[in-house]
């Protein structure tokens, strides 16, 4: 499970666009190895704040800290799965795997073995001679998501990844996402619309408000063991009351 | 055969019947009008086998000429590469000094290659009149497109650099250029289609006899039609033959860009 | 089933690949039918066919005892790409099906008002598509698929695009409107929860070739309850019976 210290630390981040307050005064920790989700009411610039805490986006106050330094692209490895799809479409699945490892210099064996390594946990074996235009949706994803575990992250971020996909689609490929994070225990931040989803995956659960976004509560998931069932009366208990939390509706 | 055969077939068929339709229209109108400026096919095509095998009034044959004014399209079209893509991607990656230079640019983007003539003349001398008429065909489509190409580029992928550290040449190496390139060959595509389109003009000015151009300028002072529309028809084939191949080596490099099939 | 409006009993094929293999159901009238299946099962074919834009290849369609006609029938189609018409305010798109029908314009605006006040949309009648949500502009769709006052409805996905969120409220919005007017109603959907909160009765398809594998008749009480014991039941039952597909 969990460590106790914190891994990541974020503090009163707020986000301006000119008069307009987007994030206000954000603060909360991420522990090393936690699946942590974040979820809102639609509307709730949730997409802000996947690209201020990344620094895609600068934020107007406060900080991001992995242990005691500020988040630096060039220091730390962070992870991003975008919502939208975003696979390089010139490369084949093996070489858009391999790219974060690339850009950081490993050396070649080295990249091999661990883009082999994810392509086997995320069942893409087969097809790591495809281009994107060749498979599925899913399976973009799946690229994707292999392509942010492979390098290890100290943060892996991931918006709304699986909101484009079927349903059936999507159970398949929550499950191989959950199944992968039980082996490599990374720390991830899962931000979603989707409440079942949210309580389905995290160890955690934060809840935003309406803009001028704010932290509304916290409901803790740990308790309940992979794989879960969402018709167990302990998740149906625990999707209520984060439904009755974000519920504008 | 399947299905998409049979309409690949029924589409080579219906293009053959499109020729033989005109060929027989015109027979009909040039046999109706009986003048020495409709020859009928059979005339075009006795002009063709002529000029192929005998070559022209000067003894020049048709060969020579296609290859003169090939070399002078790939050196302006060379020429326009060479410059128009640095340059459009300079400018596409640091749009400021493309919009802070619009007013100077623009202006003679619009300027027709056949106004150029009268300074071409003046200015250049033999193959280089040639070239610098092209190259003005040929340079601002790939100038332009490449500039706007680098607009399209979908920040997503950028991210997905970024996110990892890469520099900023590591991305304009590894994320734009594999980007535009599909945008950069459509740009060089149409070039040379409007470079060839200059042929003619860039061979009424330059000094050799040699060329397809200045074949139908020939005939056209001798009024003699069949072999100025063998010269037309040469042209048109080339340009046409031009444009496919350029197709279908795009759709080869450029594979990872068809049609989506989901498994 | 006597008298059903619809009566169905087709398979259709595009050149040698069969889509639909021997389709056979029938819709009582003012039902709330779902079809349920993995995308790229034929879904859309089924419903163009139902809506009387493709032909089967084989069978029939018949609303009323007739072979489907757009020109004779009032079939209503919501699909799951917005299909505001973007220089059109949202009166104008709402009344479009009745003029073309011929409606005179005093009496497609008063029709037009009321199905934009059915649908929660009172006060945004001049409003163009650029200014409204993507929730919203489906909330004209089914404005305008009610203002014709259609025998059959039929919905294609309609709340695909939208996040999970907004699809609850237009679920619940869907339910809203449709027990204050209870039109037949053929709804096409990948989402099994959602098919278990909205349907009388729910239709299972298979994979390519699609046949009806399985047929659910749903008889929790509405207005339901997405984490009520039963209605988590009856949902993994029907998610057993669909197929995973990648």
């Amino acid at each position: 499970m969990s460590a106790k210290k914190p891994k990541i630390t974020i503090k009163n981040l707020s986000k301006y666009f000119d008069d307009l307050v987007v994030l206000d005064d954000i603060s909360f920790d991420i522990y090393d190895g936690e699946f942590l989700c974040v979820v809102g009411p639609t509307g709730c610039g949730k997409t802000t704040f996947c690209n201020v805490v990344t620094r895609l986006l600068p934020s107007t106050k406060g900080s991001v800290t992995v242990g005691a330094e500020a988040i630096d692209f060039k220091k730390h490895n962070v992870s991003f799965i975008f919502q939208e799809p975003s696979c390089l479409p010139w490369r084949t699945v093996w070489d858009n795997v391999k790219i974060g490892l690339e850009i950081k210099g490993y050396p070649e064996p080295e990249i091999r073995e661990r883009v082999q390594n994810v392509l086997e946990m995320t069942g893409l074996t087969p097809f790591k001679d495809f281009f994107p235009n060749q498979i599925s949706a899913g399976m973009k994803q799946r690229v994707a998501i292999a392509r942010a575990f492979v390098t290890e992250p100290d943060m892996l971020l991931m918006d709304e990844p699986f909101g484009q996909l079927d349903t059936s689609t999507r159970f398949s490929i929550e499950n191989s996402l959950v199944r992968l994070w039980e082996k490599t225990k990374q720390t991830v931040i899962f931000v979603t619309h989707n409440l079942e989803e949210a309580v389905y995956l995290s160890e955690r659960i934060l809840v935003l408000t309406q803009k001028p976004t704010k932290i509304k509560s916290e409901v803790g998931v740990q308790h309940l063991l992979h794989p879960r069932d969402i018709a167990d009366p302990e998740f149906v208990r625990i999707r209520r009351q984060v439904t009755d939390l974000v519920r504008w509706w | 055969m399947n299905d998409k055969q049979k309409e690949q077939v029924k589409t080579v068929l219906y293009n053959i019947l499109s020729l033989i339709v005109v060929a027989v229209l015109w027979t009909l109108f040039s046999a109706w009008q009986q003048s020495p400026f409709f020859p009928p096919p059979a005339d075009i095509w006795k002009a063709f086998v002529g000029l192929a095998t005998q070559g022209d009034i000067e003894g020049i044959g048709l060969a020579r000429h296609i290859w003169a004014s090939l070399i002078r399209i790939f050196a302006g079209f060379a020429a326009a590469c060479a410059l128009g893509i640095p340059l459009g991607l300079a400018m596409g990656l640091w749009p400021k000094i493309y919009n802070r230079t619009r007013a100077v640019l623009e202006p003679i983007r619009f300027i027709p290659p056949i106004a150029w003539i009268p300074m071409a003349i003046v200015l250049l001398v033999g193959f280089s009149r040639y070239a610098f008429l092209i190259w003005l065909g040929a340079f601002f489509p790939i100038f332009i497109t490449t500039l706007l190409s680098v607009t399209r580029v979908n920040p997503v992928h950028v991210n997905v650099a970024k996110v990892f550290g890469a520099s900023r040449s590591y991305i304009i190496r590894k994320i734009v250029i594999p980007s535009v390139l599909p945008d950069i060959a459509t740009g060089m595509r149409v070039g040379l289609g409007i470079a060839w389109m200059c042929i003619v003009a860039a061979e009424m000015i330059g000094g050799e006899m040699i060329g397809v151009g200045r074949l139908i300028l020939k005939y056209a002072e001798l009024i003699r039609m069949g072999e100025i529309i063998v010269g037309m028809l040469v042209i048109g084939i080339i340009g046409f033959l031009m444009n496919e191949i350029f197709i279908v080596v795009e759709k080869r490099v450029f594979r990872w860009r068809s049609e989506v099939s989901i498994d | 089933m006597d008298s059903p409006l619809l009566d169905v009993s087709m398979s259709k094929s595009f050149g040698k690949i069969d889509v639909l293999r021997d389709i056979r159901f029938r819709v009582r009238p003012n039902e709330f039918l779902v079809v349920v299946g993995p995308t790229g099962c034929g879904k859309t074919t089924l419903g163009n066919i139902l809506s009387g834009i493709d032909k089967p290849t084989s069978g029939h369609v018949r609303i009323m005892g007739e072979d489907v006609n757009p020109h004779i029938h009032n079939i209503s189609y919501v699909l799951q790409e917005p299909s505001c018409i973007p220089w059109y305010t949202m009166m104008q798109d709402v009344t479009m099906g009745l003029e073309i029908r011929g409606v005179g314009r005093a009496e497609a605006v008063s029709r037009g008002s009321e199905v934009i006040k059915l649908v929660g949309l009172e006060g945004y009648e001049n409003y163009y598509p650029w200014q409204i949500s993507g929730g919203m502009k489906q909330r004209v769709a089914i404005a305008r698929a009610y203002a014709t006052s259609p025998d059959l409805l039929i919905m294609d996905e309609p709340f695909g695009h939208l996040d999970a969120q907004t699809r609850y409220l237009m679920q619940i919005e869907i339910m809203r409107i449709w027990e204050q007017d209870r039109k037949t109603v053929v709804f096409i959907t990948n989402n099994i929860e959602e098919a278990v909160y909205l349907a009388s009765r729910i239709l299972v398809l298979t994979k390519l070739p699609a046949t009806i594998k399985k047929e659910y008749v749903v008889d929790i009480p509405r207005p339901r309850d997405l984490t009520d014991e039963r209605f988590l039941e009856v949902r993994a039952e029907i998610t057993q019976q669909c197929e995973i597909v990648e």
